[in-house]
């Protein structure tokens, strides 16, 4: 299975990975739709937050619409979701997303597009 | 004397409000505690000490059904 | 799937009914469906702008149309009785707690008056997603019928079903497999059924599915109280089926979907961090009530006489926890419910009845059962409580009535007012928890003691009455020499007695209490009763003899009872209840028949729900002023009232069953479920003056009404919808004009048992209590009294407090001292319908508040 792995150090905050998340996912470039998101601290340094694909949120998913896919990598299947939001809640990590807009929730399905295009090599889709 | 839950109650010399609530075995886990009108978060009942004449409340936030 | 084949071969359509889709705006259909499986007229009816305002929905639509569909004196078994069934306007949205809803209505077989029952179950979202705010179901079938709605094809059909099951979890898993293309479809189907011992049980439930992908199972839940299952067994139905595919967040068409994600997320983050802190509603389910209970003398324990036993660990929710329970697991009984409370044993391995040896999945144990099927009844081992709680599911019975009604069975027989004569064999003592499920099959058989226990404690007063009293020495020898079997009454100590099944002794939590069975067996043993122990099928087995009829002994008609004397023996019929065991009756005396009352826990014909109101004023009105019957769900103040003592003044108790009335009722017209407002709060909920009202989860159903419908609530406006359904249910109930003098004060009152000490036994177990208030409260000194004295001195006391009690509620609420509601009051909430004002006139006149003044000139004419 892969996953994303970021190196907050390496951060410079230009959301070039949130553009091409929510460009490859929703068509548009809109931060507050992508599955990755930097935020700036109070220090001055940048944090990534991305799904490590721990598979918490699945477990209270009464359709099991969140579940993981055959590679492992955990998947929120539109056409069981009911749109509940409970896997949003469940994520401690608040590595599920959700949009007022859209009828389901999102997450990261470590397709590693934002680490092509991360210019700063702050990112890396790893074998675990 | 303290009045507890709106009923007179013996004080003694260092009762707090986790002694308070050992010594009624209220054993819900969901009661809201009001020291002379001031609210104690749960982390204080340990720590918190009554005095003689206070005037606690300790509400079980009972749904019930 | 042989039996599924045969099923279908043997259906055959009687109506089709095709219906044009439309889609639900902010919650509402507008629409609402029709089925008379009678005559077979399937037709919509429009939901009115004057419905919407004056009912808003859910409970509040069942109640206005079942009053227009009955007459004043139709009888519960009627054709023109409905079971009406509505998820309101905000059922069956995923993103807040607790939305799925039903909330089902019909005339009751116990009560005679409206009953309401809120139950789970993904029926009623589906039911809306097909296109209806409503069902409404009348007629009573010759035969055998299911009715399908499928809400994807846009059809309904009545079909005649004479191979399909009966009972609930067999049905609910055939329909599944009939009607789902796939393992996946399951979960778009939802059945509604009752059981077999609803043909004659008043206790009936309809049965509302789920399906359970992890367990791979349908899951019930129950519309419990009042008998609807009889109801729909009566009319011949077997199953509701609604089959919708395609669910999902946005199909109520909410106003602003923002605030449903917002107030939803919010929720759901409480109920994951804080709920192993507070309810562990998630962990155990409403289940984790029983232990506290018992710690503050709450628990039902043998018939309401106690509030605690000391074996009440054998079922404690962390017993059931490590038994049985599944965790980390998503229990919701609708889509987006984090709380997740719909905990299920599964397989479990029935030792009874039809289903024994099959491994049953059992929706359970819920606190009420727990409460109703064990310590009320004495019965102190889980598998029996668990295997009475699937019966009662499957059958169609009410856990809560069954438990009652169960356990002043045993009370009765305990206090030696009837044997083993008049029970065939059947052991009522305490503790049997296998007489506790023979008594269902009996129904299901429909034979034996059980048929009459079946009848509900109000029906038994008065059939134990005519029947079971002992032979006067005058008349003896009309007995032609047979003996009466006799236990001696009372029991030595009215103690339950079991046989404790040893493989619980591996369970960790019992090992971690040091629960020595040994000692607790040798405290019990020596009970003084020539049957063998409880918990023993040859309890029941070992039958009496029958009775031939004996000559010599008259046979007298019904209405010749009444003057008939007391100890002579007697022949009649009972068409209501033709269970005999051969005995002749004999009419039992007035102080028999008089403890009957005090200790038969029932009010307006409804067997009590599981709380024990004794020391808590406020709650002896919470049950006995409820207007379908004694449940708890319209005011659970036991807490407030006697623990924590917020509501000391009859003014303050008063308020509280106003207010937390309203609340609750409010729930019932939306689609929600109660569970969610106070069994998990905010961290800072502590910091709130009015934390019992959890202000933040009040703002968050004004956040999800205002989504959802666009309509902004506030509290008063949130109230006084509440109001105009409860007012209106109130004057339902009057109208009915019941035995019972339900809607009047007569109603209100409720037995002795839920208000104070009733036996000396009672007294004495809480001796200290009842003396320290007798000096502190009564102002009687208790020294050198004897305990009947004391017990008349508390009963006249306590009695007095109630009475002061309802003249207060009536009070606040609008009422006449004899709970008649006003016609101020109706104008007041807009509810100066004509047919309400018909109803309230005559006793307004009667009573001296009618109004004068041209301003009610109209209301003479109405």
């Amino acid at each position: 299975m892969k996953k994303v792995v970021a190196d907050p150090k390496l951060c410079v905050g230009c959301g070039t990975c949130e553009m091409v998340c929510s460009k490859a996912f929703f068509k548009e470039e809109d931060r507050t739709k992508s599955a990755i998101r930097v935020s700036e601290q109070k220090n001055g340094e940048f944090r990534i937050d991305v799904c490590d694909q721990c598979g918490e949120c699945t477990e209270m998913c009464a359709a099991m619409a969140v579940a993981p896919a055959s590679n492992g990598i955990i998947r929120v299947d539109k056409k069981k979701c009911v749109s509940c939001l409970i896997c949003v809640a469940e994520c401690v990590k608040d590595n599920m997303h959700y949009h007022n807009n859209e009828r389901y929730p999102f997450k990261c399905v470590a397709c590693g597009l934002c680490v092509k295009q991360c210019p700063t090599g702050a990112l890396s889709l790893v074998e675990v | 004397m303290i009045k507890l839950n709106n009923d007179p109650y013996p004080y003694h010399e260092g009762m707090t409000i986790a002694s308070l609530m050992e010594e009624k075995k209220f054993t819900f886990r969901n009661i809201v505690v009001r020291l002379n009108d001031v609210p104690i978060a749960k982390e204080k009942w340990d720590t918190t000490t009554i005095a003689d004449g206070d005037v606690v409340l300790m509400a079980h936030l009972f749904g019930g059904g | 799937m042989e039996r599924i084949d045969k099923i279908k071969a043997a259906r055959k359509v009687l109506a089709e009914y095709k219906y044009e889709p439309t889609e639900i705006i902010r919650g509402y259909n507008n629409r609402t469906l029709y089925v008379n499986i009678e005559t077979l007229e399937i037709k919509e009816k429009v939901v009115t702008d004057f419905m919407k305002e004056k009912f808003t929905g859910g409970k509040g639509f069942d109640l206005y149309y079942l009053w227009d569909a009955v007459k004043d004196d139709t009888k519960w078994n009627d054709p023109e009785n409905e079971i009406v069934i509505s998820p309101g306007p905000l059922g069956g949205i995923t993103q807040y707690p607790g939305a799925g809803k039903s909330l089902v209505c019909t005339i009751s077989p116990l009560t005679g008056l409206p009953i309401d029952s809120n139950v789970g179950g993904y029926f009623g979202p589906y039911l809306k997603f097909s296109g209806f705010d409503a069902i409404e179901i009348q007629g009573n079938s010759k035969e055998e019928v299911i009715v399908f709605i499928d809400g994807n094809a846009h059809t309904i059909t009545i079909e005649a079903a004479p191979e399909d099951a009966i009972d609930a979890h067999v049905i609910s898993e055939e329909m599944a497999d009939l009607y789902a293309e796939d393992d996946d479809d399951k979960m778009n189907i939802s059945v509604v059924s009752s059981g077999r011992a609803a043909k004659i049980s008043n206790i009936g439930v309809l049965n509302f599915s789920f399906w359970d992908k992890r367990r791979n199972c349908a899951r019930l839940k129950q519309a419990g109280r009042g008998g609807v299952g009889r109801v729909f067994r009566n009319k011949n139905i077997k199953a509701l089926v609604v089959r919708y595919r395609g669910t999902h967040g946005d199909l109520n068409n909410p106003y602003d979907k923002s605030k449903l994600n917002t107030a939803g997320l919010r929720l759901h983050r409480e109920m994951k961090h804080n709920d192993d802190f507070q309810c562990m509603m998630r962990r155990s389910g409403t289940a984790h009530v029983t232990d506290i209970m018992n710690d503050y003398d709450l628990l039902p324990t043998m018939n309401y006489q106690y509030g605690s036993h000391p074996e009440v660990e054998k079922l404690s929710c962390y017993l059931f926890e490590q038994l049985y329970l599944m965790q980390k697991v998503p229990d919701g009984c609708w889509y987006g419910c984090s709380m997740s409370c719909a905990k299920a044993a599964s397989d479990f391995v029935c030792r009874t009845g039809p289903y024994k040896g099959d491994k049953v999945c059992v929706d359970g144990p819920e606190y009420e059962n727990a409460a109703g099927l064990g310590s009320n009844c004495g019965v102190f081992d889980p598998r029996w409580v668990l295997e009475a709680n699937f019966y009662c599911d499957t059958y169609g019975l009410d856990t809560i009535s069954m438990g009652t009604m169960t356990a002043f069975a045993m009370e009765c027989f305990q206090r030696g007012l009837y044997n083993l004569d008049d029970t065939e064999g059947l052991d009522m003592r305490w503790g049997n928890g296998a007489a506790l499920n023979e008594l269902m099959h009996q129904m299901v058989n429909e034979a034996g003691f059980g048929m009459l226990v079946g009848k509900g404690v109000r029906e038994m007063k008065r059939i134990f009455a005519e029947r079971f009293g002992k032979p006067a020495p005058e008349y003896e020898h009309m007995l032609k020499g047979r003996k009466w079997s006799t236990m001696e009454p009372p029991q030595e100590k009215l103690i339950p007695t079991y046989e404790f099944n040893p493989d619980l002794l591996e369970c960790p939590y019992l090992k971690e209490i040091e629960y020595d069975d040994a000692k607790v067996m040798e405290e019990i043993a020596g009970t003084p009763l020539a049957c063998p122990g409880a918990n023993n099928r040859e309890a029941f087995l070992g039958k009496p003899e029958r009775w031939e009829k004996i000559e010599g002994i008259p046979t007298i008609s019904r209405d010749e009872i009444a003057d008939y004397p007391v100890g002579k023996p007697y022949y009649c019929d009972d068409p209501l209840c033709p269970y005999t065991n051969g005995r002749p009756w004999i009419k039992m005396t007035a102080e028999q028949i008089a403890l009957m009352q005090d200790i038969g826990m029932e009010n307006k014909g409804m067997e009590y729900s599981e709380y024990l109101a004794k020391e808590s004023l406020a709650q002896q009105g919470g049950f006995a002023l409820c207007n379908k019957g004694p449940q708890h769900d319209e005011a659970w103040l036991i807490f407030m009232d006697m623990v924590n003592g917020q509501i000391p003044t009859f003014e303050d108790k008063a308020n509280a069953l106003h207010y937390f009335p309203m609340i609750r009722t409010w729930f019932g017209l939306h689609g929600l479920c109660k569970l969610p407002w106070n069994d998990v709060e905010p961290v800072d909920n502590y910091k709130q003056k009015n934390a019992n009202r959890v202000p933040e989860h009040m703002k968050n159903y004004f956040d999800i009404v205002e989504g959802v419908t666009g309509i902004r609530l506030d509290e008063d406006s949130l109230v006084a919808q509440s109001e105009r359904v409860y007012t209106f249910q109130r004057i339902f109930d009057l109208r009915r004009n019941q035995p019972t003098g339900a809607g009047t004060r007569k109603g209100d009152q409720p037995p002795y048992r839920a208000v104070g000490p009733v036996t000396e036994e009672e007294y004495l177990s809480r001796e200290d209590r009842y003396d320290t208030q007798m000096k502190e409260k009564i102002g009687v000194d208790p020294a050198g009294k004897s305990v009947a004295e004391k017990i008349a001195i508390t009963r006249e006391y306590r009695l007095n407090q109630y009475r002061q009690l309802v003249d207060a509620v009536y009070e606040r609420r609008g009422w006449t001292p004899n709970g008649i509601v006003k016609l101020e009051k109706l104008i007041a909430l807009g509810m100066d319908l004509p047919q309400l004002v018909r109803v309230i006139r005559p006793y307004l006149k009667e009573e001296g508040y009618w109004p004068t003044g041209p301003e009610y000139a109209k209301y003479e004419t109405m």
